[in-house]
């Protein structure tokens, strides 16, 4: 094997595991398309998959040497700098490009997309060597994403009418190309110059950047000689605060669309949807999978993280102070970048989000603010059980994949055993063949399937909570086995959670269906053996379970129900008001009275029965 | 009179990572109050493993350990009240400053004394204000050992404390720093210190274990080892007789010379030696580093 050749495979397995991840999310949008749902950013495995994705994969070749502290290996190596250049780009463009043929499949062909592609593919590697990070080069690519995202719209909207139109498009494409060539030489000028200047952790601009804080801010966050667990607080702030320059970020973002709204002709709607999706990209998605992952992975990167397990305070306490810290993080930043936007763009904005989180106002705030918590909380996971902050960011959607995945193969499971339950069948038949009556069955339902069913989330939550405990103390394995082994109990654990709420509405489902049953096939039997038109409502003909099976065909389950019973049969007339409005009544009805005191009456299709503790069947009591 | 708790008392550990090999296989260890211990051991031996070990930073998969008495996973936040760590490889927030570091750190003890702080600061000249993002490897363990010995803790443990130090600030900071710290409160003061620059600890050394691949090969009191460890170098009149060596176990023959090293039975040995008349014969003890190369050549 040439040494080119192994030099290139090696590129390619270090971005291979995530160009897989990217790629996951991106075939699962495809999915979601052709299943109909078209808002894409609604869903989060849409647009990061492509928008975050790409300059994940395109700032990897040189972050991957900055997070592994073997750039000056790979520099001493006696190797022309512009062939590393070349081979890492080489392999970046075909991870790249792949992922942009998929979504161009799925999507449909944009410009939009294939000029961000272009550029982010010709400046990724200028933006990581400015950065000396993978999450800083990212950073970095959106922002120069959200710039361009602006300027194009800004043009549409400016020239609307052709051919201006058409003409200040063209021209606005072929800058983003023109910048996307300089941006290219730029990327190899700054790898020809460039000196490894730093000590062990690099000069990484992500951990670094705080020193732009200035006075009151700094101050307040400087950490003092006393008061450790503000000290760690205070740490963790100061670790997150990528987050807090994506929220000024969104917050720039949204000021800047709104001012566009005064422009002549432009469409208000359009402009607040864009800022429903950069709020909901920016803050909602990235700021919020960053907080969680930010401050694992970076610290375990760097190697702090078990130094300071090293301090005199609880492992837990750290934790939580950790977690508690990146939770308020994503949240507040959220809470500041939507309260700006419904300032700048008012009313239609919330209910342009409401469209995505419900429109119930404690649904929505619900939701809102809950969906980015629990992603924080699953991106924390994610670096609790990995290292490094990439690899905890590539991981969330995924690992939340796998747990959605086992929570629908969980609710297909229940619904099979509640269609076509023998098992469920035979236990009903053995133990409890009736239904319960309403009384009992709506608490039941309500807590299974109602208003409660987000207690069935507690569980694989407190379980991924419990894990993240133990992770967070434990020195990370490497590969990806391991962290499909962490994340296995809690799928497994969604999955029962889905699937044992089930049991109870099969076995309710199931019982009621044989008495149902019964009770019908009893009605049809009656017809068949007693001579309706000799019927007399004031002396109702009088049968005994036993007596109906002897003279009419009746299933195994019927003959159970209807041991110890009573059958009384009555002509059709003096119907109660309840019943009037139905049709298709048969000509007689057939009340059965069960061994357990309940009375069942059948008029054809319909039937009700009173039971001792309430009422149950179709058509509902009176 | 009852014996004092070991500052260290390890029983039988046992930690493999993953599905590899165990890194540490029935490694037995006992620490006195206010000795300074070495432990010793090529790369990979699983030095630094059994001191995650004593830091609750890996949990043993068998065996026992405690520290001043006290499980570590137990009674983690008492346990490491009492010690401070300096891990072989430095790592701090590079957004802070030296002061802040050290403020930082200071926050989570319950004693820390300003004045060592300033004369180190002073010592390894270092900049208080300086953002230790800049700090070069050296500078770094300079501001970790500050960090250590400032808070005057019962038990240091250090992991290749003086890796990246100029030989001038190792110099000191062994004679002066740790030699201070251990006089501050004599007989308390417990050192638990792995290196491979044993000749530097020498002077320091009471006690200490070779380690190689997960086990103790040696574990001997400084002072005895040099009485058993000797080197002995004889010059016979002609070519050096065929004699039974297997007493020693490093023989090295050059013509006329022999060189010999044996572990214990020294004096036998030499009175053997004597009866073939040699020219000259001398012997002396070997340094620390010198029983430690010569253990780990040793064939198994």
């Amino acid at each position: 094997m040439s040494a080119r050749r192994r030099r290139i495979i090696k590129e390619a397995r270090a971005i291979f595991w995530p160009w897989c991840a990217v790629m996951v999310a991106e075939l699962l949008t495809w999915f979601w398309y052709r299943s109909g749902f078209e808002e894409a950013f609604l869903w989060p495995g849409t647009s990061p998959s492509f928008w975050i994705g790409i300059p994940i994969l395109a700032s990897l070749p040189f972050g991957n040497e900055f997070q592994h502290r073997t750039f000056p290996v790979l520099l001493s190596q006696p190797i022309d700098r512009m062939k590393v250049w070349s081979e890492k780009w080489v392999v970046m463009s075909g991870a790249v490009l792949t992922v942009f043929l998929v979504h161009w499949f799925a999507q449909g062909y944009s410009l939009v997309a294939g000029v961000w592609v272009v550029t982010t593919m010709c400046s990724a590697i200028f933006w990581t060597l400015v950065a000396r990070s993978t999450t800083g080069a990212v950073i970095l690519n959106l922002l120069q994403g959200l710039g361009m995202m602006i300027a194009l719209n800004l043009t549409r909207w400016v020239f609307q009418v052709q051919p201006a139109l058409a003409v200040a498009s063209t021209t606005l494409v072929a800058a983003a190309l023109a910048y996307a060539l300089v941006m290219l030489w730029l990327g190899r000028r700054k790898l020809a110059r460039f000196q490894v200047t730093a000590g062990i952790d690099g000069d990484d601009l992500l951990m670094t950047g705080p020193n732009v804080m200035r006075g009151g801010v700094a101050g307040l966050l400087r950490c003092r000689p006393s008061g450790p667990v503000l000290n760690l607080a205070r740490k963790e702030v100061r670790l997150l605060w990528p987050v807090w320059m994506i929220t000024l970020l969104c917050i720039v973002g949204v000021v800047c669309l709104g001012g566009l709204q005064f422009l002549p002709g432009v469409s208000g709607e359009k402009l607040t949807r864009v800022a429903v999706i950069v709020v909901s990209a920016l803050s909602g998605c990235l700021a919020t999978v960053l907080a969680g992952s930010l401050s694992m992975g970076e610290e375990r990167t760097s190697g702090t993280q078990s130094w300071t397990l090293t301090l005199p305070i609880s492992a837990g306490l750290q934790w939580f102070i950790k977690l508690a810290v990146a939770i308020f993080a994503s949240f507040a930043g959220l809470a500041i970048a939507v309260t700006v936007a419904q300032a700048v763009f008012g009313a239609p904005f919330v209910d342009i989000l409401g469209e995505a989180f419900g429109r119930q106002r404690l649904l929505f705030l619900f939701s809102v603010f809950t969906v980015p918590s629990l992603l924080t909380f699953a991106a924390f996971w994610c670096g609790c059980a990995g290292k490094g902050t990439i690899r905890a960011a590539l991981w969330v959607f995924p690992a939340l994949g796998a747990v959605v995945l086992a929570t629908a193969l969980g609710a297909w499971l229940g619904e099979k055993l509640l269609r076509n339950g023998s098992v469920i069948d035979f236990l009903v038949l053995r133990f409890h063949p009736f239904p319960f009556s309403d009384r009992t069955v709506s608490p039941i339902l309500s807590l299974t399937f109602g208003g409660s069913k987000m207690f069935w989330l507690v569980p694989p939550l407190l379980l991924a909570l419990i894990q993240s405990r133990r992770l967070f103390r434990r020195e990370p394995q490497d590969g990806f086995l391991s962290e499909i082994r962490h994340l296995l109990p809690v799928a497994i654990v969604a999955m029962l959670c889905s699937f044992l709420p089930r049991i109870p509405v099969a076995f309710l489902y199931r019982a009621a269906a044989q008495v149902n049953g019964t009770i019908i096939e009893t009605h049809e039997a009656v017809g068949k053996i007693v001579d309706v038109t000799k019927l007399d409502a004031a002396h109702p003909r009088q049968l005994t379970g036993e007596d109906l099976a002897k003279a009419a065909p009746l299933s195994e389950r019927a003959r159970r129900l209807l041991i110890n019973s009573t059958i009384t049969v009555v002509p059709k007339g003096g119907d109660p008001l309840w019943l009037q409005s139905h049709k298709n009544l048969s000509e007689y009805f057939t009340t059965v009275h069960f061994g357990n005191d309940w009375d069942c009456t059948a008029y054809g299709p319909y039937f009700h029965c009173k039971t001792p503790t309430g009422w149950w069947g179709y058509p509902t009591h009176p | 009179m009852s014996s004092p708790i070991p500052a260290i008392e390890i029983e039988n550990l046992t930690y493999a990572y993953g599905r590899q090999a165990e890194a540490i296989r029935g490694f037995n260890l006992t620490v006195q109050p206010g000795h300074c211990y070495g432990l010793f051991g090529r790369n990979g031996a699983g030095k630094t493993t059994t001191i995650k070990c004593l830091l609750n930073l890996l949990r043993p998969q068998r065996g026992n350990v405690r520290v001043f008495g006290l499980d570590p996973r137990e009674h983690e936040v008492e346990v490491k009240r009492r010690l401070a760590y300096v891990p072989d490889q430095v790592a701090f927030y590079p957004w802070m400053s030296v002061r802040e570091t050290l403020d930082y750190l200071a926050s989570f003890r319950a004693h820390w004394n300003g004045k060592t702080e300033h004369e180190l600061l002073e010592r390894f000249r270092l900049d208080p204000s300086q953002r230790t993002a800049t700090l070069s490897k050296g500078q770094r363990t300079q501001v970790a050992l500050i960090a250590a010995v400032c808070p005057e803790p019962d038990l240091l443990l250090l992991d290749e404390p003086t890796s990246g130090l100029d030989p001038i600030v190792r110099r000191e900071f062994i004679e002066t720093v740790i030699g201070a710290y251990q006089e501050g409160d004599p007989g308390n003061r417990t050192i638990l210190v792995s290196t491979h620059l044993i000749t530097e600890f020498e002077g320091l050394i009471d006690e200490f274990t070779i380690m190689d691949r997960g086990h103790a090969v040696v574990a001997l009191n400084a002072d005895q080892a040099r009485e058993r460890y000797q080197k002995i170098r004889v010059r016979f009149a002609q070519s050096a007789p065929e004699l039974d060596l297997s007493t020693a176990f490093h023989v090295r023959r050059a013509g006329r010379d022999l060189e010999l090293i044996v572990n214990g039975g020294g004096p036998e040995l030499i009175d053997r030696l004597q009866k073939h008349s040699p020219e000259a014969l001398s012997t002396e003890a070997l340094t620390l580093e010198e029983i430690f190369v010569a253990e780990s050549r040793r064939p198994e």
